[in-house]
């Protein structure tokens, strides 16, 4: 019943973070796409360290060390820090990196012998080959407003904009509409003294006027590492559905749901024709990076890349030639 | 003279004649007859004329016979006819008695045949050399009769541009006078006279030269005469001058001149002569002589005349026309003058008097030429006397900045009127695109949210008879100002005294093109004539364009924004950035340099992305100044700065993108520009100035947008940084940079409460505005920000520091202040060693969060007016939630960034019990926790407020920015953390209750501790408990406070501090960290989540794998906000900016 003990010294030796400097080790086996080893990769180990106690709270400076994969793409490291984790990374020419690995270490155990635990856990690392990188229209589209509620409105992913008269846009490759029921509130009470929150529920709906037209989603984990290259080089040639809807909504005394999710992405098709026999014979290909994010007040954000070649289903970005010019920082788009 | 001979035949007596042997006599006169009269006679002897001969015919002409002849009196025969004509006959019968033989006869025949005759001279020509244009030349007119004889003569002329001078009477000559005007053509006048019956006429032709030069009247040709100037300059620009060469390219000082020749068809051999060639050509550029005489044809004639000496006097050179045949002339005298207006057309004297040499001369009035743009002058909007007047608008009683050492330096300009000009008479007139200094306009309210802005009138310069460091007047020269207008007619004494005058030329506005703008001076030496010269001047503007609204872009935004009072501002970067990340103190600033500093600004290098912050860009519009004299070894473009107080990277960025340093990445910087944004290198702006590489000149110069430069502040200083151009050793123009450079910590308040909570207090509250950064400079809007947990009072400078510069490299322009607060109470001392530093107790902290908020409020809401916005970072959001909820802080943004408090804090409704609850309690009912002891008691009671749900409840202006790869605020797992920084907060969370007291000094109550008292019961045991005994002994372990179980125990509950205690150490969190997740609708202005708001990889740049962030496992860590190199987060602070409006 009582474990304080315990506790107490692993809470003791949380809040003078400095005497928590362990050692960790881990071993990374870097791979191909088709599970064949890669020799000479470069990888890299960040081991957390905390902050210096008085300057702050959280991670600082990450002590990195780095070594090569052998015949059988494995590399071990060993490095100390006193932050609980361990970030990896690795690298090989003609790759695209691959980052984000990381494992969060426990020290049930190994606090008295002043090893991180899990102790040398294996972590695979997979690294995409760079292939045929292209010019493409790519961009970040930063809190753009639905400029009428309710109605679908099209956008043009060449203007990277809202068709006229919304914007500068011609070519509605696909429609969003967001609408928004009327603001509720309830009343919570702390002590006497009134909390008022607010209900909303608001939706987004992406539909493709085009037929044949649509997105696939694909999730990728946010965390727990991935290749440079998020999304496979090439869209799929099926399997697009031309509408997807998200709600954004809470009910009285429930915490609020989201059908926005941090794992998705998308590759999408538009601009379809057809031939007489329902064959397509002209699409243009893209995709999109995470998933489709708005607000109550309708302002949307996506990251989205458009192969301006028709038919051509490659989707590997080179971000030097990207076909939109003087983006700002925030719409600028530098993944692959 | 044409002879024209009239004849007039007399009749005379034919004589007959009775000769030897002549059988019959016969005289015929025939009186007097005419040239061309007929005559005729018959011999008529006694028989019958066998025979009949012209013996001799006496001039005429004679045909018939033998007895009757006629006779013709040729038209050119005048005299007396004496004719005879002899033959024979046969009388009737044969003779008479004798013997038979020829009879002869005789006849003679006689006459007087009379010829008028008119002679004149063929032309008569008029002289136009008296000056009073009077008709002096005439021709006399002769009729002579031959024969002679007495006769009355009778004249007429037979048209109307002649006279007869004196009338000629009956006499036999006539005198005709021209009367100046030319006859309508060759021949056209006619003379006529009679006598005795006979009459005769002959024609002539009155001719005009006319010479033609200035527009001069015929009347002031020789009385005033042609003003030529000295032909001393070099038009096309070979180093000689143009009166000692031929030909000359482009030659403009030639005065035209026009001969003209009446009536127009003269014989076409005839000649006209020239005296005074030698300074005539036939064209303007000198390429042919005129010569001494030219044939009729080639006129009307135009010749220029070139002034190759310096007059004497008046007039003392001239021109004379003359056609020879009538004699016709004209005159023109003229004067060579030398009106001479020099500047420093070769640029080797600055701001002095001009060489005024030959060579100097010869390039002074050139368009076009690149290598010879004149004299360069730089638009004149500095602020010499640093009172935030431009100089083009300051030093004269205009607006009321009259006033000496005001108006910056201006260029000589020198007027020579040379002798013989009369100084009395001349009146000088100059034409240039003048800006009326009357016409300087200002707007604005003069205070400093809203200074004037003034703005020159049109035109590109202005001339001044005086410097522009006098005290000026507006008014033109002849109405007792200062100013030389452009067409107006001064006196030269107007000017100044002397024939040599020193003036004064501004510049106001930029050129267009090369040496595009003239200044004209004509000089008319009081006769209505002009006499001219030219200079030319380049208007250059080049300009330190500073990124004034830090908005990353240099644009008219930015421009004429830095003034003396109110000059750019930044900070010295003493800080200690190195690579990627911070560490420790090294953004604390202030730094210190030297053998044993680490201030960033006291090496050559760019120290790290970290340092890239510390930078600034400023735009060298130095395009047009390039294109017109660009780098040599004689051109150098200098910068310097009085205090050699910044130090500068070379870029090749463009001013659009002036800022991207701070954003992208980037290999063009540093001296041969291949080196990284992050270590390129920098030099010294020096006092003695530093000459800028002729490679960064070169990009500038081809291509306008380029010429950024990053400067870091690398000491204290109010002076500005200066741009010069130096040539040939001598400065020609500067252009400054107002800056102030001090700081960081002088350009934001600050407010220390840490006293508040009992904390130490080095540096006080300072709410003054910041001399470094003036309200002024700022939009209006307050920004402040309140840092976290374990914050000492040194490194809340450090993180302070950061969000500043942070903020203000995202655009903000809001005043900012920084708050501090005690945050780390309880932190072991830093020589402790093995745990110095370290801050043990978390909860107490928490406690101070309370406790600072209402006094922080007080602060505020006494010295920060205006509309705020507020931030607070980690447990920052306790003190700031605090503030909003408990104590009524208004705010119109607050910014949640990594917010330390529990979801349920703003909203019930968020419940993690499943993994927030200890996991010793995990059998255990719920309302035995802690955390749901509060629901045993009614709403009234004070102790159903000891919770953290709905604590704070919606905060309508918070803007919720959380990562979901939070570290210290991970989400919890339902285990108790590692140790470490990850799931820290949870940790903290958890382990209320259970805390040791002899190891760590705050409170260990309540919590997810045990009551000893129910030891022994099962978990079912436990579970059944009644609420009524719980609620006054409660299962957990007790409150250190008892008389909370007791009938006092909701008064107790409602104290303040000891409802912020049980709060911070006794009443665990069941939900995770805001910092770590969306809160809903709770955040009434949205949730920001830092690894995917705003595009695919949030505020990052992008991925430790595409080099784009820093750290390997590509999250967003509690402090990345302030420790991760801003061009890595930038997006987030863009996005504060935006949120909050900060621009």
């Amino acid at each position: 019943m009582r474990m304080i003990c315990a506790i107490t010294i692993a809470v003791f030796v949380v809040s003078v973070a400095k005497v928590g400097a362990q050692e960790g080790k881990i071993t990374v086996r870097v791979l191909d796409e088709s599970g064949v080893p890669i020799t000479n990769a470069v990888v890299h180990a960040g081991f957390a360290t905390a902050i210096k106690p008085g300057w702050g709270w959280g991670a600082g400076k990450p002590n990195r060390v780095e070594g090569f994969t052998d015949s059988n793409g494995v590399c071990s490291l060993q490095g100390s820090g006193n932050g609980g984790s361990v970030g990896i990374a690795a690298f090989k020419d003609s790759f695209y990196g691959s980052s984000g690995y990381q494992v969060l270490f426990t020290n049930l155990i190994g606090t008295v012998e002043r090893k991180w635990q899990p102790w040398n856990p294996v972590i695979q690392v997979v690294l995409k080959p760079v292939g045929n990188r292209i010019p493409m229209y790519a961009k970040n589209i930063v809190e753009a407003s639905v400029p009428v509620r309710s109605t679908p409105i099209g956008f043009d992913l060449i203007a990277g904009d809202w068709v006229t008269p919304h914007g500068k846009g011609q070519e509605e490759d696909f429609l969003v509409t967001f609408s928004a029921k009327p603001e509720r509130v309830y009343t919570n009470w702390y002590g006497s003294t009134p909390r008022i929150h607010s209900l909303l529920d608001y939706t987004l709906t992406i539909s493709f006027p085009k037929e044949d037209a649509g997105v696939v989603p694909v999730p990728v984990p946010l965390q727990g590492g991935g290749s440079g290259l998020r999304l496979s080089r090439e869209a799929p040639g099926s399997g697009y559905v031309s509408v997807i809807q998200k709600r954004v909504y809470q009910e009285e005394s429930k915490p609020p749901h989201t059908d926005i999710c941090k794992d998705q992405n998308y590759f999408f098709r538009v601009r379809t024709k057809k031939d007489d026999k329902g064959n397509i014979i002209n699409a243009l290909y893209g995709k999109i990076h995470g998933d489709f994010q708005f607000d109550h007040l309708g302002k949307l954000t996506f990251t989205y890349y458009l192969n301006p070649t028709p038919n051509d289903r490659n989707l590997e970005f080179d971000s030097k030639q990207n076909l939109f010019k003087n983006l700002s920082s925030l719409e600028e788009v530098r993944d692959p | 003279m044409m002879r024209r001979e009239i004849y007039v035949v007399i009749l005379a007596f034919v004589m007959a004649g009775q000769g030897f042997g002549i059988d019959y006599y016969q005289h015929e006169n025939f009186g007097e007859k005419q040239p061309g009269d007929v005559v005729s006679f018959t011999v008529t002897p006694p028989g019958t004329v066998i025979s009949g001969s012209v013996i001799n015919p006496g001039g005429f002409l004679w045909f018939g016979g033998p007895a009757t002849w006629t006779g013709t009196i040729p038209t050119n025969f005048a005299g007396v006819h004496n004719g005879l004509f002899r033959g024979t006959y046969q009388p009737p019968g044969g003779g008479g008695p004798g013997p038979s033989r020829e009879y002869t006869w005789e006849a003679d025949t006689k006459a007087v045949v009379c010829k008028l005759t008119l002679t004149m001279d063929e032309y008569l020509g008029i002289s136009m050399v008296d000056p009073t244009n009077t008709p002096v030349d005439s021709g006399t007119a002769t009729a002579t009769l031959s024969p002679a004889i007495s006769a009355t003569y009778s004249w007429l002329l037979g048209s109307g541009i002649t006279h007869f001078d004196p009338d000629p009477g009956s006499g036999n000559t006539a005198i005709i006078k021209e009367e100046g005007i030319a006859s309508g053509s060759y021949r056209n006048e006619k003379v006529m006279v009679s006598a005795r019956g006979l009459t005769a006429e002959t024609n002539f032709t009155v001719v005009r030269i006319d010479i033609q030069m200035q527009d001069l009247d015929e009347a002031n040709e020789e009385v005033v005469g042609a003003f030529v100037p000295l032909n001393s300059d070099d038009d096309n620009a070979n180093g000689v001058p143009d009166l000692s060469e031929a030909p000359v390219t482009n030659e403009n000082d030639l005065v035209e001149l026009t001969i003209a020749l009446y009536p127009g068809d003269l014989p076409a051999d005839e000649t006209v002569s020239i005296t005074g060639s030698e300074n005539l050509y036939e064209d303007q550029e000198k390429q042919t002589q005129a010569s001494a005489g030219y044939p009729v044809s080639r006129f009307p004639l135009t010749l220029w005349v070139e002034g190759q000496s310096v007059s004497s006097d008046l007039r003392d050179k001239e021109i004379m026309v003359t056609h020879i045949a009538s004699g016709a002339k004209d005159k023109v005298k003229y004067t060579v003058l030398k009106a001479d207006l020099d500047i420093d057309s070769d640029n080797n004297n600055g701001f002095d008097d001009p060489d005024r040499s030959d060579a100097e001369d010869t390039i002074e009035d050139i368009e076009g030429d690149p290598d010879k743009p004149g004299k360069l002058i730089c638009v004149n909007d500095g602020d010499e006397d640093h009172d935030g007047v431009p100089d083009f608008a300051d030093g004269f009683d205009k607006w009321g900045n009259e006033g000496a050492n005001a108006g910056g330096a201006f260029t000589p300009l020198i007027l020579e009127i040379a002798e013989p000009i009369d100084l009395e008479k001349a009146k000088v007139t100059f034409v240039y695109l003048a800006s009326d200094p009357d016409g300087v306009t200002r707007t604005g309210a003069g205070t400093e949210a809203d200074p004037y802005i003034y703005t020159p009138a049109r035109g590109k310069l202005r001339i001044w008879t005086v410097d522009g460091w006098a005290d000026r007047q507006k008014a033109e020269v002849n109405q007792d100002g200062d100013f030389v207008g452009s067409g107006s007619e001064y006196k030269a004494s107007d000017l100044g005294s002397g024939r040599v005058i020193t003036l004064y030329v501004e510049g106001i506005e930029k050129s267009e093109n090369i040496a595009d703008q003239q200044i004209k001076v004509e000089v008319d030496p009081g006769e209505g004539i002009m006499c001219p010269d030219a200079v030319r001047c380049t208007v250059i503007q080049m300009d330190l364009v500073p990124d004034w609204n830090h908005d990353r872009v240099i644009d008219s935004a930015d421009e004429s924004q830095a003034t003396a009072p109110n000059p750019f501002r930044f900070w010295i970067n003493d800080d200690a950035d190195s690579g990627d990340i911070s560490e420790d103190d090294s953004d604390v600033p202030g730094h210190s340099g030297g053998l044993f500093g680490s201030a960033n600004y006291d090496n050559s290098h760019v120290d790290g992305r970290s340092d890239l912050l510390d930078f600034f860009p400023v735009w060298l519009d130095l395009n047009q100044t390039l294109n017109i004299s660009p780098p040599s070894d004689t051109v150098q473009y200098k910068l310097k700065q009085a205090n050699g107080a910044v130090n500068v990277v070379y870029t090749d960025l463009t001013k659009d993108h002036a800022g991207d340093f701070l954003t992208t990445e980037g290999n063009t910087y540093g001296p041969s520009f291949n080196q990284n944004s992050y270590e390129a290198d920098t030099f010294e702006v020096t006092s003695s100035g530093v000459t800028l590489s002729t490679n960064f000149l070169n990009k500038i110069k081809n291509d306008a947008t380029k010429g950024i430069l990053l400067i870091e502040g690398a000491g204290t200083t109010t002076s500005p940084l200066v741009l010069e151009v130096w040539k040939d050793g001598v400065k020609i123009c500067e252009k400054v940079m107002p800056l102030s450079i001090d700081g960081v910590e002088k350009m934001y308040r600050w407010i220390n409460v840490r006293g508040v909570a009992g904390g130490d207090v080095s540096r006080a509250t300072d709410t003054i505005a910041p001399s470094n950064y003036p309200d002024s400079n700022c939009n209006g809007k307050q920004f402040i920000f309140v840092h976290g947990y374990s914050v000492h009072e040194e490194a809340a400078r450090a993180w302070n520091a950061e969000m500043f510069k942070r903020l203000y490299q995202s655009g903000s322009r809001a005043m900012f202040t920084a708050v501090t607060w005690f945050g780390n109470d309880g932190q072991i001392a830093d020589w402790i060693p093995f745990v110095g530093g370290s801050t043990p107790d978390y909860y107490v902290n928490v406690e101070h969060a309370f406790e600072t908020a209402s006094n922080l409020v007080s602060i505020i809401n006494a010295s920060i007016p205006g509309s705020k916005r507020i931030a607070g970072h980690s447990l920052g959001n306790m003190v700031v939630s605090s503030a909003i909820i408990d104590h009524g802080l208004s705010v119109n943004a607050y910014f949640m960034l990594n917010a330390a408090v529990a979801m349920e804090a703003y909203n019930a409704t968020f419940d993690h019990r499943n993994v927030m609850r200890h996991p010793d309690w995990q059998s255990y009912d719920s309302r035995l926790w802690a955390s749901e002891w509060y629901q045993l008691f009614t709403s009234g009671d004070g102790r159903n407020t000891l919770r953290w749900g709905d604590r704070f409840g919606t905060v309508s202006a918070a803007f919720n920015y959380y990562s979901e790869t939070e570290d210290v605020l991970n989400n919890a797992n339902g285990d108790v953390p590692a140790i470490g920084t990850e799931r820290a907060w949870v940790n903290q969370e958890m382990r209320k209750g259970t805390t040791l007291m002899w190891i760590a000094p705050g409170n260990a109550e309540a919590g997810w501790g045990f009551n000893d008292d129910y030891d022994g019961l099962t978990v079912t045991e436990a579970n059944a408990l009644p609420d009524s005994t719980i609620r006054t002994n409660s299962f957990f372990a007790h409150f250190d406070d008892e008389d909370l179980y007791g009938t006092n125990g909701s008064t107790i509950a409602q104290q303040p501090a000891m409802h912020c205690q049980l709060l911070a150490d006794a009443i665990p969190a069941l939900s995770n960290p805001a910092g770590r997740n969306s809160i809903g609708s709770a955040a009434g202005q949205g949730n920001r989540d830092y690894m995917t708001y705003g595009g695919a990889t949030g505020f990052r740049r992008g991925l430790y794998a595409n080099g784009d962030w820093p750290e390997e496992d590509n999250r967003w860590h509690h402090s990345d906000l302030k420790r991760i190199a801003y061009p890595y987060n930038s997006r987030a602070f863009d996005q504060i900016v935006n949120d909050g409006g900060l621009k």
